[in-house]
This record gives C-alpha cells, structure tokens and sequence, in this order.
C-alpha cells in the first residue's frame, strides 16, 4: 500500500512522518516548524528529532537548529549521568544480580529506540528475597527513599511491584528498584523467574538486561499498567522499534508464555498503526488475536501528545478513561477505591 | 524586520491572533497575549527590538492568558505558558511586565544551553566585562543599574552569556528589575538626572506584593547598552554584598575560590560538563575576583574607576 502525500500544513502529520524517517522533505512553514518543537517538546521526542535532523543542518531553518542542539546536549548530559549512575549502582548492587528495565537498559543495551531518547529515571530489577538487604546497601551508598508517610511505605511495599523510589543525595538521579514487571494484586500475574532465567549478563558491568523480546513486552505492559497516555507516542514509538528487532511470532508465543497476550496484541496494533508500514494482512491477523473487541480508536485518543489549550473532549475522557484502566489492572477495585479516596483526602488537606 | 516601536498599530492584534515574533537575540521569541497592556509594556521598554507579525521559527513560544475562573470578574488572573507548559503561579494581571521578564529568566535559564550561562549582572567600560555574580538579595540589581547610571554599559541584569570557544561575553541588555528599598535609590539618581537635563531611561510603575516583594523594572537607555553582535573579555569578577556598617572594602579572591562560586551560580555547568570547566578556568586566570562589602556606591565607583 502506498501512503497517503504528506500534507505540510498539518503538524501532527509531519511529526509523525519525520519520526518515522520516511520523507526527506522538510520545507515546512515557519507555524508548522513551531508546532513540530513544540510536539517534540509536549511528547520528550524532541532529543529524538535532534538525531534525526541535526545531520541535515543546511536544510532546517535557524532556530530549530537551536532548539534541537538544546535538546541534544540535554541528551547528551543525562546520558553522562546515566552512566556514572549506573557505575555506582553496580556497586551498591552487585550482590543481587540486578538487572536493567526500560531507559535505562535500551541506553545500555543501544537499541534502535535509544539514541536521543530522554530518560526520567532508571529502573532495576532484583529478586523479591533480596530487597531489604538491596535496600539498605543502597542507603550506604547514598541513595535515600526514606520520609515518605507510613500509608504510602505501605502502599509500595504491601501492593507494588517495586519499592518507594529512591533519590541520589548528591546527583538527584531517581531509581525505582523493582522486584517484578507487575503490582502484586495486578490482573495479569506470571512468575518473574522466567524473566531473570532468560537475562543475558553484561561483561563490563554489574547488571544484566532483559532478552530483547521480553525488552519489548515489558514496555507494552508498562504502557497499559501507567496509565500515561501523555507519553504514549514515545512509548509506542519504543515499542515499534523494539519489536522491529525480533518477530511477530516470537513476540506472540512468549506474550502468551507470560500471560500477557492482551496488552501485547493491542500495543503491537497501536504501535504498527502510527510508525509502522500500514499494511491490512498484519493489522487484520492482530486484530483477530484480540478478545474482546477492541477500540483502537479510543486507544489512539489517549495516547495524542498532550494539549494545555482546546483538547477536544473526547480525547480528555479517553485520557482520563485510560488513565482509570491502567489504575485498576493494578490493583482490583476492593483495594482501588479506598486508595483513591485517601489520595483525595490528603491531597484537599495539602491545598 | 521592524523595530517594535515602528510596528505600533499591529502590535495589540498580533499579539492577540498568530503572535508577535521579538528578536532578543541570540533569541527569536514568540509570544502571545490577549492583553493590551502587553503591548504598551513592549513599547516603553523594547522599542528599538526588531519583530515581526509574520510567522517565524522561535527559540521560544511564550504565551500569557487570562486564568480561565470566575476570578476574572473580580480579579484578574493571568499566567505565563512555555510551550503550553505552566512553569509559574498565576499573577494578578497588573503583573504582566513582571510574569514576562520573569518567565523570559526561566526559559533561558532551563533551556539555552548554547553557551555557559550564569546568574550574574555583566557591566563594561573601555571593551571589558565586569561580572557581577551574587545570589538574590546581595543588591546585584541595584549596583548594576547605579553603574549603569554612571558611564558603564548594560550587558544584562540577570545572565552572563559566556562563550564556551573565546570565554567572551556577549550582551543581553533588558530592562533591570529593582526590588523594595533599591527602587528609591535609582529613582533618586534619575531625578538628579532630570533636574541637570540628561536622559537616563525609563523606570517603570512600581509591582507591590509579588513574591519578591516591591518590584519595578528599569531600562537604562538605548545608549548605554552593549552594543549588539559585540564580545567582551572578561576582566573584573565582583562578589556584591550590601554591608551597612561598611563603605567599601574590596577583598581580593583567589581564581580557584572564585572558580567554584561562578559555578555555584551557573545554570548549565553540569549540563555542558568538561566544556564549561576548561571556560571557567580560562576566564579566572585572566581576571581579577573580589568580594565586595559596601554601603557608599561613590566611594565603590571610584575604586573600580582608579583600576582596582
């Protein structure tokens, strides 16, 4: 199937194309320059577009060569510090045969989706034996997660999958050290071990990473279990990217390996819909592994970069829609609402 | 291009519809706001800026509303946006010159990465910087425009822009926002001027109770500013510190000392990394650092003046 021209007066079009990287034309207009920064901005693509562009400097106006260089040299600087990071953690936690997850494992791992991508914070993995003694390693070593209130001590330990983040007293660099992919009372459940038996180790460095399948499953449960819509594109585009590498058939017999074929099947089809090639045979084929129906078009609407100004209100209610999802696969509704209601409480006490 | 003040009548639509596009070089800003204060704002303190109402690509798109309440009817709300994102409170709108000056600080502040920037007031006399680094409260404001008002030209009030290749400053003059006690001081020094018949800029009305208190913003005049597209080495750094029980009292500092308090008060050092350092270093071996206790800016100005 051929695509559609492109039409250079729609912003959202032309960022989506120079993200796919499938049309070298960039005369855009002055106002669509402006819009395409400001999504690069709004989506935390804008290092990515960096990559992407800064080769053709001739061809792109002035100052979003400025802009661009900015966001690169962000890049470049939290890269520096992931490194130096990692470089500490691996001491702290060389015991527990940690392993890397998400940002933090595509930057060491150099996968596709890595270059010029920004990162919030790093995640690491341990087995669930080990955290306490994990834990107190970490303080030494000065990264600190203690002051939080005892309700939500209890909230992370009794009913997350990972444990209050941790913050780097001198750096500020975030950690979220987890023991599973997964809640502890999430709707989909498998064993862990699975993952870790499959981790291929690093030479240089204390930590392991995921096999680069389960890389990519792990980023489709995230996407559903956040509930961020806000940052689906450079999700979805991590997702496209990383399921590039392998096939559709491996990624579909250990999605059902883990339990994880629906959140998988309906990334995949999100995923290939916005940055892959568009062809109905693939889409059709994910579309059957899908039970219930599912409405791609309210996915779509959550994952749009987010708008300050004149959001229609559709997409708004997809967003908050998809944002109440990810909260009850994490945990059931018993549990969910007298969690939300004390976070309504304390947060009216605070204001 | 046309200046600001040549642009007058469509400057309200402008910045009511697509923007107004204001060279602030190395910037291009975009900024749009309903208000029509902003535009008599621009025209008292950015007259000879160049801009334009076509659109262009901006380093930066600012925009400033109305919060959307039942406030307004009482009291109007406006807050500032960068790209869509709300950095700020909101303000009352008779603030609108503030939250602007203000809201510009921060975006170069968290965004410019193009060269070694520092919270510091740059002066220069005879093609040679004075950098004048200070936190808040120190009277760096204050001792920026009172040298101002005597013969030095205005690089910036807020951002010594230092370039990572030569260690040369460039100018950035926009208007000087004067805090509480130091807006009588300026506005004495202006009134001398006056009376003897010398321009000596605007000063605007005052700001009360913004989060620093009384504010108001002054421009030296078009004169006393660095020229633009100019770089000037940097010679002199001054650590400022209003001391009433002291006159002057200069305090030589060693560059190492001094090194690491411009780095103190740099906003990107970490983010340009070993760049930035070699600058630094650069920049304190080839000037003299002092700490400044003062109380009598004369008795200041003719030190500096005798070559101090």
């Amino acid at each position: 199937m051929t695509p559609l021209p492109l039409d250079h007066t729609n912003a959202t079009q032309c960022f989506l194309a120079l993200l796919r990287q499938d049309d070298g034309d960039l005369s855009f207009s002055a106002s669509v320059w402006n819009q395409i920064l400001l999504l690069g901005e709004r989506t935390q693509l804008i290092g990515v577009l960096a990559e992407y562009l800064l080769p053709f400097k001739a061809r792109l106006p002035e100052r979003a060569i400025q802009r661009l260089d900015w966001a690169q040299q962000m890049v470049r600087h939290q890269q520096q510090s992931v490194n130096m990071a990692l470089q500490q953690l691996g001491e702290a936690l060389a015991p527990y045969s940690p392993m890397l997850l998400k940002g933090a494992a595509y930057h060491v791992a150099n996968t596709r989706n890595a270059s010029g991508r920004m990162m919030s914070d790093i995640d690491v993995l341990i087995p669930k034996q080990d955290l306490e003694r994990a834990e107190r390693s970490l303080w030494l070593h000065g990264w600190d997660n203690r002051g939080k209130s005892a309700y939500d001590e209890q909230y992370y330990r009794a009913w997350m999958h990972e444990l209050p983040p941790f913050v780097h007293k001198k750096t500020g660099i975030v950690l979220d050290l987890h023991h599973h992919w997964l809640p502890n009372d999430c709707r989909w459940q498998f064993d862990i071990e699975r993952v870790r038996s499959r981790a291929q180790p690093l030479a240089d460095m204390a930590f392991s990473l995921p096999d680069p399948i389960d890389l990519c499953l792990h980023a489709c449960a995230h996407l559903w279990l956040g509930g961020e819509g806000d940052k689906g594109w450079r999700d979805l585009r991590d997702i496209f990217l990383l399921s590039q590498a392998v096939t559709s058939e491996q990624l579909f017999l250990r999605a059902s390996e883990l339990n994880l074929i629906q959140p998988f099947a309906r990334t995949h089809l999100l995923a290939n819909q916005l940055f892959g090639e568009i062809s109905s045979d693939s889409q059709a084929s994910t579309q059957s592994r899908l039970q219930p129906r599912f409405d791609k078009g309210w996915a779509l609407k959550a994952m749009l970069p987010p708008s300050q100004f004149n959001q229609p209100w559709d997409v708004t209610w997809a967003k908050l829609s998809f944002y109440c999802r990810g909260h009850l696969l994490r945990m059931p509704l018993s549990l969910l609402l007298p969690h939300l209601l004390r976070k309504a409480i304390t947060r009216q006490r605070h204001t | 291009m046309l200046t600001i003040a040549s642009t007058q009548d469509a400057l309200v639509s402008a910045l009511a519809a697509q923007g107004l596009f204001i060279e602030i070089p190395p910037f291009l800003v975009r900024v749009r706001s309903p208000l029509a204060s902003f535009a008599t704002f621009l025209l008292q303190h950015y007259p000879h800026h160049l801009c334009s109402v076509e659109p262009q690509v901006a380093s930066f798109d600012i925009e400033i509303k109305y919060e959307n309440s039942w406030r307004r009817l009482i009291k109007p709300q406006i807050r500032f946006y960068q790209s869509e994102s709300a950095p700020f409170y909101s303000m009352p709108s008779t603030h609108l010159p503030i939250l602007w000056e203000w809201g510009l600080n921060y975006c170069i502040a968290s965004k410019f990465h193009g060269c070694l920037t520092l919270h510091a007031a740059v002066v220069a006399k005879g093609g040679q910087a004075m950098v004048i680094p200070a936190p808040p409260g120190s009277g760096k404001s204050t001792f920026c425009a009172l040298l101002c008002l005597h013969g030095w030209h205005l690089l910036s009030d807020e951002f010594a822009m230092i370039d990572l290749t030569s260690g040369e400053v460039s100018p950035l003059p926009r208007p000087i926002s004067l805090k509480n006690e130091s807006i009588e001081v300026v506005k004495t020094s202006l009134q001398q001027g006056q009376k003897a018949g010398v321009c000596q800029g605007i000063l605007s009305s005052e700001f009360c109770g913004t989060s620093k208190g009384r504010v108001a913003l002054y421009s030296p005049p078009v004169s006393s500013h660095a020229p633009q597209g100019k770089t000037y080495p940097i010679k002199r750094v001054i650590f400022p510190r209003f001391t009433p029980q002291q006159a002057c009292r200069f305090e030589a500092m060693s560059p190492a000392q001094c090194l690491m308090l411009l780095a103190d008060n740099s906003f990107n050092f970490a983010i340009l990394g070993q760049q930035a350092f070699s600058c630094l270093a650069d920049i304190v071996a080839q000037s003299r650092a002092y700490q400044l206790d003062y109380s009598d800016f004369s008795c200041v100005l003719a030190e500096l003046e005798g070559g101090i």
